[in-house]
């Protein structure tokens, strides 16, 4: 067996120009597989990630997933406004433990605006059940006070007592600046890994004044309230994008949610995080199938291609197998070494895909992370991974076995005597 | 090389497709029997004894009314509030249980969940009003269920508790700590 060895591995190396291309080609394709995998695995863990511990999310009626989607995850937009009026009724209620009211729309550099309350701090969950920690400095307090997400400081280089003007709208133009109002950094929070990284917090009083010039919807020509007068007005929020609510029994939440339905004053809608979630799995799995399908189709290719290489190198290699089997190697010797040098050849590529993933994975993390709040691990291979990789390897091997086979009933009949 | 057949073979039967079930569908009853100390138990067993939603209705003899009769609105109503104040059965307290329903995902962590209610009938609170306090378990894991898609039928075993807060909505409740969570199979036969 090790001379076995030995001999298909200097019988390789003979052949490395074309091996080393088939290997190049499985590597590929099992970077490109298991890239796939790990994408699907840590998208769902982003989303899964970014809310805990909220029972209800409660917005104007429409689409349960959009309203999750623009609420926590910050991702598209709102379909409309829940009055404020309806978020004290919902405070009011006896069954209601929490309430954390949302309003968004504006942004700093892209990064999204969340006017919410002091609750907010208080009460949102993360991951497994964890709160919100300062990393540095405090909660909002003065009109103008802002607090950034970990991502936000990190990649704009902001520090605490740094002046930041918010835009109107989402967006990098900074057509729309609500320039005459500037926040100050007074906290920043610490890393989360969830869409709150990526978020600037301000008060919802602080919502309302920047928009004291806004009345019509774009800001009033020649009209501008200076800073320090702007508590003069009211700045009661007079509607907000959604709450999260959190109830004091868990088995209310159906309850809780017929009454949402059922509110008299405006039409609103309560969804349920978890079942959100599964929405939200069952329309991203028909693009996660598609996607994992093309990418084992492209592991077969690399797979065909191996053995395709294998095959044609029969030809060249008959008087090699020949002088084997002349000095004693039996068919299944001749077997054994071409099945061998497959296998070697899967495994080669498959740790070369591997190796390729994590440099992939280190080099596009903090980009995806930034871009689009998507948190992509490097290092560990999860059981799915594993499984797949068995797959592949499994696959090869016995895609090996073809060109073994064929050697082991042509070698000597063929390799003995040459037709030239 | 034929354990790496095997294997493959193995590999490729893992993913039974498990059944489809429509908005509306019940699991299948089946006779009581024990499972390692837990009592298997059916959804009317939570139910407290003597008490029936449908009694209002009852009591009406439908032939003798006119159309739109106060009396029938009456016994709807009474039929509705019955229903949303729906009482436990308190002697439910501390049984260990063992109770096939469908999941509505409370925590998710990727696939895995923890924290889930589980309810009698498929497609609650998406397609179809939700059931009464009394037919709903909160029920909190020891071990992460692997979820399809968060809308499994399982079987749960686990200690049941009743939580019983006094607010005027339905806020009294059964919870599950539950040991075992597993995937529903359709009893033989």
């Amino acid at each position: 067996m090790k001379y076995l060895i030995a001999l298909a591995a200097r019988s390789a190396w003979n052949r490395r120009a074309t091996l080393s291309l088939v290997v190049v080609s499985i590597a590929l394709s099992v970077t490109l597989l298991l890239g796939v995998e790990r994408l699907r695995n840590d998208v769902r863990e982003s989303f899964a990630q970014s809310v805990s511990g909220t029972d209800l999310v409660v917005g104007a009626r429409g689409s349960p997933l959009q309203l999750m989607l623009y609420t926590v995850f910050h991702m598209g937009e709102a379909t409309n406004n829940m009055d404020w009026s309806s978020v004290r009724k919902l405070t009011a209620h006896p069954a209601v433990d929490w309430v954390i009211p949302l309003s968004l729309g504006d942004s700093h550099h892209g990064y999204p605006v969340l006017a919410t309350d002091q609750a907010y701090f208080d009460h949102f969950r993360y991951g497994d059940r964890q709160t919100l920690r300062l990393a540095q400095g405090r909660r909002f307090s003065a009109i103008f006070d802002a607090v950034l997400g970990a991502e936000v400081a990190e990649h704009l280089g902001y520090r605490l007592g740094e002046r930041i003007t918010l835009a109107h709208g989402s967006g990098e133009l900074k057509l729309n600046e609500h320039a005459d109002k500037p926040f100050t950094v007074v906290g920043i929070l610490a890393r989360t890994g969830t869409p709150v990284d990526r978020t600037v917090h301000i008060g919802l009083a602080a919502m309302e004044a920047i928009h004291l010039d806004w009345q019509g919807g774009a800001p009033i020509p020649g009209m501008s309230i200076p800073e320090q007068y702007v508590s003069r007005f009211d700045l009661t929020p007079k509607n907000v994008t959604g709450v999260l609510l959190g109830l004091k029994s868990r088995a209310a939440v159906f309850a809780m949610q017929r009454y949402v339905g059922n509110f008299r004053d405006e039409p609103l809608m309560a969804v349920l995080p978890g079942v959100a979630l599964a929405q939200l799995w069952q329309l991203l799995s028909v693009g996660e199938q598609a996607l994992l399908a093309v990418s084992a189709l492209v592991v077969a290719v690399g797979l065909a291609g191996l053995v395709a290489v294998v095959l044609a190198g029969l030809s060249e290699r008959r008087r090699e197998l020949a002088i084997l089997r002349s000095v004693g190697a039996g068919p299944r010797h001749v077997l054994a070494l071409l099945t061998l040098e497959g296998l070697a050849l899967t495994l080669t590529g498959s740790a070369l895909g591997l190796i390729l993933l994590t440099g992939l994975t280190l080099g596009l993390a903090p980009w995806l992370e930034s871009r689009y709040g998507l948190y992509i691990h490097a290092g560990n291979l999860s059981a799915e991974e594993i499984k797949l990789l068995a797959w592949v390897i499994g696959v090869g091997c016995l895609a090996s076995l073809l060109p073994g086979l064929r050697a082991y009933r042509l070698s000597l009949a063929v390799g003995l005597t040459p037709r030239v | 090389m034929h354990r790496i057949i095997v294997l493959i073979a193995l590999l490729a039967t893992a993913e039974v497709p498990a059944a489809d079930y429509k908005v509306g569908d019940k699991l299948p009853a089946r006779p009581a029997a024990a499972h390692a100390g837990f009592r298997e138990v059916s959804w009317d067993d939570l139910l407290p004894k003597g008490w029936d939603p449908m009694q209002p209705l009852k009591d009406l003899r439908l032939d003798k009314l006119k159309d739109s009769d106060p009396r029938a609105i009456e016994a709807l109503e009474k039929l509705r509030q019955m229903w949303n104040a729906a009482p436990i059965n308190t002697e439910m307290n501390g049984a260990r249980i063992r109770i096939a329903g469908f999941m509505v995902p409370l925590e998710w962590k990727k696939t895995e969940i923890r924290e889930f209610l589980l309810v009698p009938y498929f497609g609650a609170c998406i397609h179809v009003p939700p059931p009464p306090a009394n037919q709903i378990i909160h029920v909190l894991a020891d071990q992460p269920f692997k979820s399809r898609d968060g809308m499994d039928a399982v079987w749960v075993n686990g200690t049941l508790e009743t939580v019983n807060s006094r607010t005027d909505m339905g806020d009294s409740g059964y919870r599950l700590k539950a040991r075992l969570v597993e995937e529903y199979k359709a009893p033989k036969g």
